[in-house]
Protein backbone atom coordinates (compact mmCIF):
# COMPACT_ATOMS: atom_id res chain seq x y z
CA UNK A 1 0.00 0.00 0.00
CA UNK A 2 1.08 3.50 -0.92
CA UNK A 3 0.27 6.22 1.68
CA UNK A 4 -2.84 6.05 3.05
CA UNK A 5 -4.23 4.14 -0.24
CA UNK A 6 -6.85 6.04 -2.18
CA UNK A 7 -4.29 5.44 -4.98
CA UNK A 8 -2.44 2.71 -5.79
CA UNK A 9 1.23 2.64 -6.07
CA UNK A 10 1.41 2.48 -9.56
CA UNK A 11 -0.93 5.29 -10.13
CA UNK A 12 1.48 7.81 -7.76
CA UNK A 13 4.51 6.72 -9.10
CA UNK A 14 3.58 7.60 -12.53
CA UNK A 15 2.18 10.73 -11.38
CA UNK A 16 5.64 10.95 -9.88
CA UNK A 17 7.06 10.68 -13.44
CA UNK A 18 5.08 13.38 -14.72
CA UNK A 19 2.00 11.33 -15.95
CA UNK A 20 -1.52 13.80 -16.51
CA UNK A 21 -3.53 11.14 -15.87
CA UNK A 22 -5.85 11.82 -12.75
CA UNK A 23 -3.37 14.84 -12.35
CA UNK A 24 -6.15 17.22 -11.34
CA UNK A 25 -7.27 14.60 -8.56
CA UNK A 26 -4.03 13.38 -7.44
CA UNK A 27 -3.12 16.68 -6.85
CA UNK A 28 -6.23 17.44 -4.51
CA UNK A 29 -5.61 14.69 -2.72
CA UNK A 30 -2.25 14.91 -2.22
CA UNK A 31 -2.92 18.84 -0.60
CA UNK A 32 -5.47 16.78 1.71
CA UNK A 33 -3.35 14.12 2.96
CA UNK A 34 0.01 14.00 4.82
CA UNK A 35 0.62 10.60 4.59
CA UNK A 36 0.54 10.17 0.86
CA UNK A 37 2.43 13.42 0.72
CA UNK A 38 4.88 12.24 2.87
CA UNK A 39 5.42 9.32 0.67
CA UNK A 40 5.54 10.51 -2.59
CA UNK A 41 8.08 13.59 -1.36
CA UNK A 42 10.34 10.86 0.25
CA UNK A 43 10.76 8.82 -3.17
CA UNK A 44 11.15 11.78 -5.01
CA UNK A 45 14.23 12.53 -2.77
CA UNK A 46 15.33 9.11 -3.42
CA UNK A 47 15.01 9.00 -7.11
CA UNK A 48 16.93 11.60 -7.62
CA UNK A 49 20.17 10.49 -5.44
CA UNK A 50 19.98 7.61 -6.78
CA UNK A 51 19.56 8.61 -10.27
CA UNK A 52 22.68 11.09 -9.63
CA UNK A 53 25.06 9.23 -6.95
CA UNK A 54 27.91 7.50 -7.60
CA UNK A 55 28.10 3.56 -7.69
CA UNK A 56 30.66 1.86 -5.13
CA UNK A 57 31.51 -1.57 -6.52
CA UNK A 58 30.10 -4.48 -5.07
CA UNK A 59 32.58 -6.74 -3.37
CA UNK A 60 32.15 -10.47 -3.48
CA UNK A 61 31.38 -11.39 -0.23
CA UNK A 62 31.65 -15.07 1.13
CA UNK A 63 29.87 -15.70 4.91
CA UNK A 64 31.00 -18.86 7.49
CA UNK A 65 29.39 -19.35 10.67
CA UNK A 66 31.22 -21.19 13.31
CA UNK A 67 29.88 -23.10 16.14
CA UNK A 68 32.48 -24.23 18.64
CA UNK A 69 31.25 -26.13 21.23
CA UNK A 70 34.02 -26.99 24.38
CA UNK A 71 36.90 -25.92 22.25
CA UNK A 72 35.85 -28.27 19.61
CA UNK A 73 34.21 -26.69 16.48
CA UNK A 74 30.68 -28.97 15.61
CA UNK A 75 29.72 -27.20 13.06
CA UNK A 76 30.36 -24.91 9.94
CA UNK A 77 27.76 -23.41 7.97
CA UNK A 78 29.22 -22.06 4.68
CA UNK A 79 27.43 -19.73 2.25
CA UNK A 80 29.06 -19.68 -1.13
CA UNK A 81 31.55 -22.33 -0.54
CA UNK A 82 32.32 -25.36 1.65
CA UNK A 83 33.34 -26.41 5.14
CA UNK A 84 34.54 -29.00 7.02
CA UNK A 85 36.35 -29.52 10.29
CA UNK A 86 39.79 -31.55 10.40
CA UNK A 87 41.37 -33.11 13.62
CA UNK A 88 44.85 -31.74 13.91
CA UNK A 89 47.73 -33.86 14.72
CA UNK A 90 47.61 -35.94 18.18
CA UNK A 91 50.60 -34.36 19.62
CA UNK A 92 48.32 -30.72 19.46
CA UNK A 93 45.73 -30.33 22.41
CA UNK A 94 44.04 -28.25 24.37
CA UNK A 95 43.29 -29.50 28.21
CA UNK A 96 44.05 -32.97 26.65
CA UNK A 97 41.54 -32.78 24.26
CA UNK A 98 42.82 -33.29 20.43
CA UNK A 99 41.85 -29.89 18.50
CA UNK A 100 39.72 -29.70 15.70
CA UNK A 101 39.85 -26.72 13.21
CA UNK A 102 37.36 -25.48 10.86
CA UNK A 103 38.23 -25.38 7.19
CA UNK A 104 36.17 -23.11 5.08
CA UNK A 105 37.02 -23.26 1.00
CA UNK A 106 35.25 -20.52 -0.58
CA UNK A 107 34.01 -20.71 -4.11
CA UNK A 108 33.96 -17.64 -6.21
CA UNK A 109 36.82 -15.88 -3.87
CA UNK A 110 40.13 -18.01 -4.31
CA UNK A 111 41.05 -18.37 -1.17
CA UNK A 112 40.77 -20.63 1.83
CA UNK A 113 40.00 -19.82 5.75
CA UNK A 114 40.88 -21.87 8.68
CA UNK A 115 40.19 -21.37 12.28
CA UNK A 116 41.79 -23.57 15.06
CA UNK A 117 41.46 -22.92 18.41
CA UNK A 118 44.50 -22.01 20.56
CA UNK A 119 43.30 -21.49 24.30
CA UNK A 120 39.84 -21.31 25.55
CA UNK A 121 38.11 -18.96 23.54
CA UNK A 122 41.24 -17.76 21.75
CA UNK A 123 41.65 -18.53 18.43
CA UNK A 124 43.47 -18.20 15.11
CA UNK A 125 42.44 -17.20 11.68
CA UNK A 126 44.70 -18.92 8.88
CA UNK A 127 43.78 -16.78 5.31
CA UNK A 128 45.31 -18.41 2.02
CA UNK A 129 45.13 -16.98 -1.16
CA UNK A 130 47.32 -16.78 -4.12
CA UNK A 131 45.69 -12.94 -4.45
CA UNK A 132 47.19 -12.44 -0.88
CA UNK A 133 50.90 -11.72 -2.02
CA UNK A 134 49.92 -8.96 -3.91
CA UNK A 135 47.41 -6.91 -1.49
CA UNK A 136 46.91 -5.87 2.01
CA UNK A 137 44.60 -8.09 4.55
CA UNK A 138 42.79 -6.04 6.60
CA UNK A 139 40.53 -8.12 9.57
CA UNK A 140 38.05 -5.94 11.28
CA UNK A 141 35.50 -6.56 13.79
CA UNK A 142 31.92 -6.32 12.48
CA UNK A 143 30.61 -3.00 13.04
CA UNK A 144 33.52 -1.38 13.89
CA UNK A 145 35.64 0.96 10.95
CA UNK A 146 38.66 0.57 13.08
CA UNK A 147 40.77 -2.95 11.74
CA UNK A 148 42.13 -5.44 14.30
CA UNK A 149 45.38 -6.20 11.37
CA UNK A 150 46.44 -4.68 8.90
CA UNK A 151 48.69 -6.82 7.10
CA UNK A 152 50.65 -6.80 3.60
CA UNK A 153 51.79 -10.32 3.83
CA UNK A 154 54.75 -11.52 1.64
CA UNK A 155 53.21 -14.66 0.22
CA UNK A 156 49.99 -16.55 -0.13
CA UNK A 157 48.90 -16.55 3.72
CA UNK A 158 48.14 -14.67 6.78
CA UNK A 159 47.92 -15.32 10.28
CA UNK A 160 46.09 -13.27 12.72
CA UNK A 161 46.52 -14.13 16.53
CA UNK A 162 44.30 -13.65 19.25
CA UNK A 163 40.96 -13.72 18.10
CA UNK A 164 38.14 -13.80 20.25
CA UNK A 165 34.67 -15.38 19.69
CA UNK A 166 31.93 -12.85 17.44
CA UNK A 167 31.47 -11.46 13.92
CA UNK A 168 34.54 -10.38 11.91
CA UNK A 169 35.31 -9.55 8.35
CA UNK A 170 38.39 -9.83 6.39
CA UNK A 171 39.16 -7.45 3.23
CA UNK A 172 41.45 -8.64 0.16
CA UNK A 173 41.67 -6.77 -3.34
CA UNK A 174 37.95 -6.70 -4.08
CA UNK A 175 37.05 -9.78 -1.58
CA UNK A 176 35.35 -9.71 1.77
CA UNK A 177 35.16 -12.70 3.67
CA UNK A 178 32.79 -12.33 7.26
CA UNK A 179 33.36 -15.00 9.56
CA UNK A 180 31.07 -15.36 12.95
CA UNK A 181 32.42 -17.61 15.35
CA UNK A 182 30.04 -18.80 17.79
CA UNK A 183 30.66 -19.89 21.22
CA UNK A 184 29.05 -22.19 23.82
CA UNK A 185 30.46 -23.30 27.01
CA UNK B 1 23.57 5.56 -11.26
CA UNK B 2 21.48 3.94 -14.55
CA UNK B 3 19.65 1.17 -15.08
CA UNK B 4 18.88 -0.58 -18.48
CA UNK B 5 15.12 -0.10 -18.74
CA UNK B 6 14.58 -1.95 -22.25
CA UNK B 7 16.96 -4.26 -21.16
CA UNK B 8 15.53 -5.27 -17.69
CA UNK B 9 12.26 -5.22 -18.83
CA UNK B 10 12.99 -7.79 -21.57
CA UNK B 11 14.39 -9.65 -18.85
CA UNK B 12 11.33 -9.75 -16.71
CA UNK B 13 9.45 -10.77 -19.83
CA UNK B 14 11.38 -13.15 -20.50
CA UNK B 15 11.62 -14.44 -16.44
CA UNK B 16 7.37 -14.60 -16.38
CA UNK B 17 7.17 -16.16 -19.35
CA UNK B 18 8.46 -19.28 -17.87
CA UNK B 19 9.79 -20.90 -21.36
CA UNK B 20 13.34 -20.29 -20.35
CA UNK B 21 15.95 -20.93 -17.89
CA UNK B 22 14.89 -18.58 -14.56
CA UNK B 23 17.87 -19.54 -12.95
CA UNK B 24 19.97 -17.87 -15.96
CA UNK B 25 17.25 -15.20 -16.65
CA UNK B 26 17.51 -14.28 -12.75
CA UNK B 27 21.12 -14.27 -13.48
CA UNK B 28 21.41 -11.57 -15.92
CA UNK B 29 19.01 -9.52 -13.97
CA UNK B 30 20.91 -10.01 -10.90
CA UNK B 31 24.31 -8.65 -12.89
CA UNK B 32 21.73 -5.45 -14.27
CA UNK B 33 21.02 -4.31 -10.66
CA UNK B 34 23.28 -5.81 -8.08
CA UNK B 35 24.94 -2.65 -8.28
CA UNK B 36 22.00 -0.43 -7.60
CA UNK B 37 20.58 -2.88 -5.18
CA UNK B 38 24.36 -2.85 -3.09
CA UNK B 39 24.17 1.01 -3.30
CA UNK B 40 20.98 1.96 -2.19
CA UNK B 41 20.96 2.21 1.32
CA UNK B 42 24.46 3.81 1.22
CA UNK B 43 23.13 6.74 -1.06
CA UNK B 44 19.42 6.73 -0.20
CA UNK B 45 20.10 6.52 3.75
CA UNK B 46 23.67 7.52 4.39
CA UNK B 47 24.35 3.75 5.43
CA UNK B 48 27.99 2.23 6.22
CA UNK B 49 28.77 -0.98 4.23
CA UNK B 50 27.43 -3.17 6.56
CA UNK B 51 23.98 -2.81 5.91
CA UNK B 52 25.00 -2.56 2.18
CA UNK B 53 26.08 -5.75 2.39
CA UNK B 54 23.51 -7.66 4.45
CA UNK B 55 20.77 -5.23 2.65
CA UNK B 56 22.12 -6.80 -0.94
CA UNK B 57 22.06 -10.41 0.34
CA UNK B 58 18.79 -9.84 1.40
CA UNK B 59 16.94 -8.48 -1.44
CA UNK B 60 18.83 -10.89 -3.53
CA UNK B 61 17.50 -14.10 -1.98
CA UNK B 62 13.93 -11.85 -2.48
CA UNK B 63 14.95 -10.89 -6.12
CA UNK B 64 12.64 -13.50 -8.01
CA UNK B 65 9.41 -13.05 -5.94
CA UNK B 66 10.40 -9.24 -6.41
CA UNK B 67 10.51 -8.52 -10.28
CA UNK B 68 7.40 -11.23 -10.29
CA UNK B 69 5.45 -8.06 -9.25
CA UNK B 70 6.94 -6.12 -11.57
CA UNK B 71 3.73 -4.61 -13.83
CA UNK B 72 4.91 -4.79 -17.26
CA UNK B 73 1.75 -3.94 -18.92
CA UNK B 74 2.36 -0.38 -17.74
CA UNK B 75 4.04 2.75 -18.88
CA UNK B 76 6.17 2.99 -15.92
CA UNK B 77 10.02 2.72 -15.84
CA UNK B 78 11.64 0.03 -13.84
CA UNK B 79 14.14 2.33 -11.70
CA UNK B 80 11.13 4.50 -10.81
CA UNK B 81 9.00 1.09 -9.32
CA UNK B 82 12.57 -0.68 -8.36
CA UNK B 83 13.10 2.33 -6.07
CA UNK B 84 9.43 1.93 -4.30
CA UNK B 85 10.78 -1.28 -3.94
CA UNK B 86 13.81 -1.20 -2.29
CA UNK B 87 12.46 1.25 0.10
CA UNK B 88 9.74 -0.94 1.36
CA UNK B 89 12.71 -3.79 1.51
CA UNK B 90 14.65 -1.72 3.48
CA UNK B 91 12.18 -0.75 5.94
CA UNK B 92 11.17 -4.77 6.07
CA UNK B 93 15.13 -5.49 6.24
CA UNK B 94 15.37 -3.35 9.20
CA UNK B 95 12.29 -4.90 11.15
CA UNK B 96 13.03 -8.22 11.00
CA UNK B 97 16.41 -8.52 10.97
CA UNK B 98 17.96 -5.45 12.88
CA UNK B 99 15.19 -5.24 15.68
CA UNK B 100 17.35 -2.74 18.08
CA UNK B 101 17.25 -0.50 15.60
CA UNK B 102 15.12 2.30 14.50
CA UNK B 103 11.97 1.42 12.57
CA UNK B 104 11.51 4.27 10.51
CA UNK B 105 13.91 4.94 7.45
CA UNK B 106 15.64 8.00 8.61
CA UNK B 107 18.82 10.10 7.80
CA UNK B 108 19.53 10.81 11.03
CA UNK B 109 21.09 7.31 11.83
CA UNK B 110 24.32 8.38 10.11
CA UNK B 111 25.43 10.72 12.85
CA UNK B 112 25.71 7.52 14.80
CA UNK B 113 28.50 6.61 12.60
CA UNK B 114 30.21 9.86 13.31
CA UNK B 115 32.42 10.35 16.27
CA UNK B 116 31.02 12.02 18.72
CA UNK B 117 32.88 15.34 19.01
CA UNK B 118 32.19 16.08 15.20
CA UNK B 119 28.60 14.85 15.60
CA UNK B 120 27.93 17.78 18.63
CA UNK B 121 29.42 20.30 16.61
CA UNK B 122 27.65 19.63 13.02
CA UNK B 123 24.53 19.42 15.41
CA UNK B 124 25.01 22.45 17.03
CA UNK B 125 25.89 24.29 13.69
CA UNK B 126 22.71 22.76 11.78
CA UNK B 127 20.14 23.68 14.91
CA UNK B 128 21.73 27.18 14.21
CA UNK B 129 21.15 27.31 10.81
CA UNK B 130 17.91 25.94 10.99
CA UNK B 131 16.47 28.27 13.60
CA UNK B 132 17.76 31.45 11.39
CA UNK B 133 16.43 29.61 8.36
CA UNK B 134 13.04 29.41 10.60
CA UNK B 135 13.13 33.38 11.54
CA UNK B 136 13.10 33.99 7.70
CA UNK B 137 9.41 34.39 5.61
CA UNK B 138 8.46 31.16 3.46
CA UNK B 139 9.48 32.30 0.66
CA UNK B 140 12.83 33.11 1.59
CA UNK B 141 13.44 30.41 3.50
CA UNK B 142 11.98 27.79 0.77
CA UNK B 143 14.57 29.63 -1.87
CA UNK B 144 17.33 28.92 0.17
CA UNK B 145 16.48 25.39 0.79
CA UNK B 146 15.86 24.67 -2.50
CA UNK B 147 19.01 25.94 -3.65
CA UNK B 148 21.28 24.90 -1.03
CA UNK B 149 19.72 21.91 0.55
CA UNK B 150 16.97 20.48 -1.87
CA UNK B 151 17.14 17.09 -0.22
CA UNK B 152 16.16 18.31 2.84
CA UNK B 153 12.74 19.54 1.49
CA UNK B 154 10.08 17.81 3.40
CA UNK B 155 6.42 17.55 2.39
CA UNK B 156 5.26 20.47 4.04
CA UNK B 157 7.91 22.29 2.23
CA UNK B 158 6.52 20.89 -0.70
CA UNK B 159 3.02 22.06 -0.25
CA UNK B 160 4.06 25.46 0.79
CA UNK B 161 6.33 26.05 -1.81
CA UNK B 162 3.18 25.10 -4.75
CA UNK B 163 1.29 27.41 -3.11
CA UNK B 164 3.77 30.35 -2.59
CA UNK B 165 5.55 29.66 -6.28
CA UNK B 166 2.23 28.86 -7.95
CA UNK B 167 2.86 25.99 -9.66
CA UNK B 168 1.62 22.38 -8.79
CA UNK B 169 2.68 19.87 -6.14
CA UNK B 170 3.87 17.51 -9.57
CA UNK B 171 5.74 20.48 -11.44
CA UNK B 172 7.82 21.48 -7.37
CA UNK B 173 8.67 18.05 -7.36
CA UNK B 174 10.17 17.61 -10.60
CA UNK B 175 12.11 21.10 -9.88
CA UNK B 176 13.30 19.48 -6.17
CA UNK B 177 14.63 16.17 -8.21
CA UNK B 178 16.52 18.57 -10.93
CA UNK B 179 18.14 20.27 -7.91
CA UNK B 180 19.45 17.38 -6.13
CA UNK B 181 20.80 16.13 -9.59
CA UNK B 182 22.51 19.01 -10.12
CA UNK B 183 24.17 19.52 -6.57
CA UNK B 184 25.42 16.36 -6.49
CA UNK B 185 27.02 16.89 -9.93
CA UNK B 186 28.13 20.29 -8.51
CA UNK B 187 29.60 18.03 -5.55
CA UNK B 188 31.43 15.44 -7.72
CA UNK B 189 32.55 18.11 -9.97
CA UNK B 190 34.66 20.08 -6.93
CA UNK B 191 35.65 16.98 -5.95
CA UNK B 192 37.44 15.53 -9.18
CA UNK B 193 39.08 19.49 -9.56
CA UNK B 194 39.80 19.53 -5.53
CA UNK B 195 41.83 15.90 -6.52
CA UNK B 196 44.03 17.49 -9.36
CA UNK B 197 44.46 20.73 -7.07
CA UNK B 198 45.93 17.93 -4.61
CA UNK B 199 47.66 16.40 -7.41
CA UNK B 200 49.06 19.52 -8.86
CA UNK B 201 50.18 20.70 -4.60
CA UNK B 202 52.36 17.70 -4.22
CA UNK B 203 54.16 18.11 -7.73
CA UNK B 204 55.35 21.64 -6.60
CA UNK B 205 56.64 20.70 -3.15
CA UNK B 206 58.02 17.97 -4.98
CA UNK B 207 59.80 20.58 -7.59
CA UNK B 208 59.91 23.01 -5.05
CA UNK B 209 62.13 20.46 -2.41
CA UNK B 210 64.34 19.98 -5.35
CA UNK B 211 65.29 23.12 -6.22
CA UNK B 212 65.91 24.04 -2.71
CA UNK B 213 68.24 20.79 -2.20
CA UNK B 214 70.07 22.08 -5.47
CA UNK B 215 70.84 24.83 -5.11
CA UNK B 216 74.50 24.12 -5.95
CA UNK B 217 73.63 22.82 -9.30
CA UNK B 218 73.93 24.91 -12.47
CA UNK B 219 71.37 27.37 -13.61
CA UNK B 220 70.23 25.65 -16.73
CA UNK B 221 68.84 22.45 -14.54
CA UNK B 222 67.38 25.13 -11.95
CA UNK B 223 65.78 27.27 -14.93
CA UNK B 224 64.19 24.56 -15.83
CA UNK B 225 62.87 23.31 -12.45
CA UNK B 226 61.69 27.06 -12.02
CA UNK B 227 59.78 26.97 -15.43
CA UNK B 228 58.18 23.49 -14.35
CA UNK B 229 57.31 25.34 -10.81
CA UNK B 230 55.56 28.36 -13.24
CA UNK B 231 53.83 25.67 -15.34
CA UNK B 232 52.11 23.79 -12.16
CA UNK B 233 51.26 26.99 -10.54
CA UNK B 234 49.50 28.47 -13.36
CA UNK B 235 47.53 24.97 -13.78
CA UNK B 236 46.54 24.93 -10.43
CA UNK B 237 45.73 28.55 -10.12
CA UNK B 238 43.25 28.23 -13.25
CA UNK B 239 41.63 25.24 -11.38
CA UNK B 240 41.42 27.26 -8.45
CA UNK B 241 39.68 29.48 -10.42
CA UNK B 242 37.16 27.01 -12.39
CA UNK B 243 36.20 25.24 -8.46
CA UNK B 244 35.58 28.88 -7.12
CA UNK B 245 33.30 29.91 -10.73
CA UNK B 246 29.23 30.20 -9.70
CA UNK B 247 27.77 26.87 -10.32
CA UNK B 248 25.64 27.17 -13.44
CA UNK B 249 23.74 24.09 -13.71
CA UNK B 250 22.34 24.69 -9.98
CA UNK B 251 20.79 28.05 -10.72
CA UNK B 252 19.28 27.32 -13.94
CA UNK B 253 17.45 24.56 -12.48
CA UNK B 254 16.72 26.88 -9.47
CA UNK B 255 15.70 29.64 -11.52
CA UNK B 256 12.45 27.84 -12.92
CA UNK B 257 10.93 28.75 -9.52
CA UNK B 258 10.64 32.06 -10.68
CA UNK B 259 9.58 34.55 -13.54
CA UNK B 260 13.33 34.94 -14.57
CA UNK B 261 16.52 34.66 -13.83
CA UNK B 262 17.02 38.86 -12.59
CA UNK B 263 13.95 37.98 -10.28
CA UNK B 264 15.79 34.37 -9.08
CA UNK B 265 19.39 36.61 -8.55
CA UNK B 266 17.21 39.49 -6.50
CA UNK B 267 15.78 36.69 -4.21
CA UNK B 268 18.46 34.66 -3.58
CA UNK B 269 20.83 37.79 -2.80
CA UNK B 270 18.19 39.09 -0.23
CA UNK B 271 17.31 35.89 1.42
CA UNK B 272 21.07 34.96 2.05
CA UNK B 273 21.88 38.68 3.32
CA UNK B 274 19.34 38.22 5.74
CA UNK B 275 19.82 35.06 7.05
CA UNK B 276 23.36 35.99 7.52
CA UNK B 277 22.11 39.03 9.53
CA UNK B 278 20.17 36.74 11.69
CA UNK B 279 22.98 34.32 12.26
CA UNK B 280 25.29 36.97 13.34
CA UNK B 281 22.51 38.76 16.11
CA UNK B 282 22.27 35.18 16.77
CA UNK B 283 26.12 34.29 17.26
CA UNK B 284 26.43 37.74 19.36
CA UNK B 285 23.22 37.08 21.42
CA UNK B 286 24.63 33.72 22.45
CA UNK B 287 28.07 35.71 23.08
CA UNK B 288 27.03 38.21 25.16
CA UNK B 289 25.39 35.98 27.12
CA UNK B 290 28.13 34.22 27.86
Amino acid sequence: MFGCGKFSEIELLKYLEGSKENLDVIEKHLKECPLCMKEITELNRVSAIMESGRAEPLRKKAFVTIFAKNQDFEWVLPSAGTGRIELLPQTRTISGRRIKKAVYTIDEIPANLEVVPVQEDTFWVLLRSPELSSSEAILRKKGSLKPIYSISPEGPEVIFKGIGPGEYEVYFREYVIRFNIKVEN
Amino acid sequence: MELHDKKIKTLIERFKSGKEDIHNILNDLRREVELYIYNFPRLAYKKGPDICSEFYLYVLERLGSIIENFPLNETIQFKTWFNAVLRNQLTNFFYYHQKDRKLELSLEDYENDISVDVFEKEELDLKTLMKGLSSLNCMERLSLLFFYMPECLEAEDIKKASESFKMSIQEILAIQRSLIVAREKEIQRIREISDKIGKYSQTLARLKYKLYKGSGEDLKIKNELLQKIARNEASRARLVRLMEAPDKAVFREFSALFRNALVTKRYLKTAKRKLRIILLTQKKMIEEAL
